[in-house]
């Protein structure tokens, strides 16, 4: 049953989701969509790897996770999780894995940690006499302090979010699902909890981990191996570093203008230089993304075509490419 | 992985931390609180008020007509006592499951091993300790302060109907906790039934009192059968009608646990294959 060394396997997984514009016009069978949240994913992930779902609200990110997890059913294809189907042992893949979801709401407030942990221990069917140590480690491990005998509801965002992470290490499962672990954590924060999950859960616990996020910094730091994924579909899949060689221009330049103009666009990517342009709206303005072998002798040429078409430049800078640019060039989504 | 009589053996212990959460949780919130604490004073008083003004007395001839007994107040108070139960085996899962989802939680419930029936199990325990509470608080209150007998030894009669009784309720409280599934809104779809049943079955008047059709839909509920066990003994107990009335709360029984559980089945999987565990 178990295949070797692979923890988490998924062959042609697809899930789609109905959307009725309301309920009369449900009715009227008007306005309605089909959305395709997870299509077609093939995909393996190791035993203890790090592996990291990239891509942008709506990819499909949770919605593969909660797949995995048996909280929503596949139309088609299947996954094996720990060795077991999702779909025929669901009991056995429930008690081989850790979820957390990226709501803060997934703990109760009204309980304290400590509460919040031994009650969730109990679910996983944890003989009695254990289940006291199991929280104490756990709450040991998070450094909370008097906090664990605080209500839930009086913790900072990044302590409930540790509560979580503890949540799913209850049942010390070999497999943890991650969905945004640090969506909404302050910065300093963030870094401590990375930190955490790659050295404390992944390196030394040896716990596979299977996280998501539209964070690229956060990919490209804990990840071993990272999948984009883009409306439902895997784009790339690789190792961070190996991302971003994987395209062939050195230089990026990224402008933020009022607006563009077909002749604008059109005028840029002639240049022999360009390789291509990619353009997306921001907080009101556009901003152009120009892949190029070298910006320097680009740069005076863009400038001079937009301001002949009288777009003002806001800003303007030159940088080698980060995992966003690669995500950018490959799907022509931005992350955020 | 854990099977068999271990695994049921864990299962079981999983009760016991559901009911100490669920108390914890009660206890902070004040509101709910109060309400259960002053519920049972405050109810049967209404019931008491209601009978002075409608029937100028606790006993009333006109009632005996229709009831056999003409202990109109005794009538109202048990048949009260035993809605309590019916309302919170009805309604308690679906109720427990809903709040969670508001809150965000059932997802998190959802993705545990443990089976959903332990929980609801847990709830039902817990809500059970409360109505065991009300009633018999109501009871004691209505004896002690009101011209009204009720502790008598065939309350043993009262105990054992509403325990049979129970099975039905909770078989329709899983099919409730599947409608929640379904269709999230569970508070007009409370009141609309629980309004219904307390219309169709005799709680507050006796099932010759209804017009027959109504008097027909009666008899599709089990509430009838166990009120028409207990209320006899507050007129003349009659051995045989109460195991008659026993027999089908069985047939009952076995029959709503069934169907409760196939409904709730299949909105769970309907959940899933939607992603709806956790909107709200
Ligand atoms: N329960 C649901 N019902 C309908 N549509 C859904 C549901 N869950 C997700 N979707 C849709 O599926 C797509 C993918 O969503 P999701 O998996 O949450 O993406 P991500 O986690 O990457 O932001 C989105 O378009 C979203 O609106
Ligand atoms: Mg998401």
């Amino acid at each position: 049953m178990h295949s070797n060394d692979v923890a988490i396997g998924t062959t042609h997984l697809t899930k789609t989701f109905d959307h009725r514009g309301g309920l009369l016009n449900a009715l009227r069978k008007k306005d309605r969509r089909t959305i395709t949240a997870v299509d077609d994913i093939d995909l393996e992930i190791g035993e203890h790897e790090l592996f990291g779902l990239l891509g942008p609200n709506g990819a499909g990110k949770t919605s593969f996770i909660k797949i995995l997890s048996t909280l929503l059913l596949p139309d088609r294809g299947t996954a094996h999780v720990n060795g077991w189907d999702i779909l025929k042992n669901p009991f056995e893949v429930r008690m081989s894995i850790g979820l957390t979801l990226s709501s803060e709401r997934q703990l109760y407030w009204k309980l304290t940690p400590r509460e919040n942990l031994t009650y969730f221990a109990s679910l996983y069917l944890l003989p009695r006499a254990d289940i006291t140590d199991r929280v104490e480690d756990l709450l040991t491990l998070l450094d909370l302090g008097e906090q664990s005998d605080d209500l839930v509801e009086n913790l900072s965002s990044g302590n409930k979010q540790k509560v979580a992470l503890a949540r799913a290490l209850l049942n010390d499962p070999p497999i943890l699902f991650l969905d945004e672990p640090t969506i909404g954590l302050d910065p300093s924060f963030s870094g401590q909890f990375r930190e955490m999950i790659k050295k404390e859960i992944n390196r030394s616990k040896k716990k596979t981990i299977l996280l998501t996020t539209h964070y690229m910094e956060e990919a490209d730091q804990l990840c071993d191996r990272i999948a984009f994924i883009n409306e439902g579909r895997i784009a790339a899949l690789d190792t961070p570093k190996n991302l971003k060689r994987s395209i062939d221009e050195k230089d990026i330049l990224t402008l933020s203008v009022s607006h563009t103009t077909e002749d604008m666009l059109k005028k840029i990517s002639q240049f022999e230089e360009v390789s291509s342009v990619e353009r997306f709206s921001h907080d009101n303005d556009v901003v152009l993304k120009i892949f190029t072998d070298s910006a320097s002798a680009c740069m005076q040429d863009v400038i001079g075509i937009i301001t002949d078409e009288r777009v003002q430049i806001h800003s303007f800078s030159s940088s080698t490419p980060t995992l966003e640019d690669v995500f950018i060039k490959l799907t022509g989504s931005v992350l955020e | 992985m854990l099977t068999g009589t271990a695994r049921l053996a864990r299962e079981l212990s999983v009760t016991r931390s559901v009911i100490k959460k669920e108390y914890k949780m009660w206890r902070r919130y004040p509101s709910r609180v109060l309400f259960m604490l002053l519920m049972p004073f405050l109810s049967i008083l209404t019931l008491y008020f209601q009978g002075m003004a409608l029937v100028g007395g606790t006993t009333s001839e006109a009632f005996a007509e229709y009831a056999g007994t003409n202990d109109y107040l005794a009538f109202i108070i048990i048949g009260s006592a035993v809605f309590i139960f019916v309302s919170t085996a009805i309604w308690g899962i679906g109720n427990a499951i809903r709040r969670e989802q508001m809150m965000g939680t059932l997802e998190s419930i959802w993705v545990a091993p443990v089976s959903k029936y332990t929980i609801f199990f847990g709830i039902a325990l817990f809500d059970g300790l409360f109505s065991i509470y009300i009633a018999f608080m109501q009871l004691l209150f209505s004896t002690i302060i009101l011209p009204v007998n009720l502790v008598k030894p065939e309350m043993a009669i009262i105990v054992l109907v509403t325990a049979l009784l129970l099975f039905s309720l909770y078989g329709m409280g899983f099919l409730f906790t599947g409608i929640v599934l379904l269709f999230k809104e569970m508070e007009d779809f409370t009141n609309l039934i629980n309004t219904t049943l307390r219309m169709v079955s005799p709680v507050s008047y006796p099932l010759a009192a209804m017009p027959a059709p109504i008097a027909i839909v009666a008899l599709f509920v089990p509430l009838t059968y166990a009120l028409s066990a207990i209320r006899g003994y507050v007129g003349i107990i009659d051995t045989a009608s109460l195991a008659h009335n026993a027999a089908i709360l069985v047939v009952f029984d076995t029959a709503f646990l069934v169907v409760g559980s196939i409904v709730f089945t299949y909105a769970e999987r309907r959940a899933r294959r939607r992603g709806e565990i956790a909107t709200h």
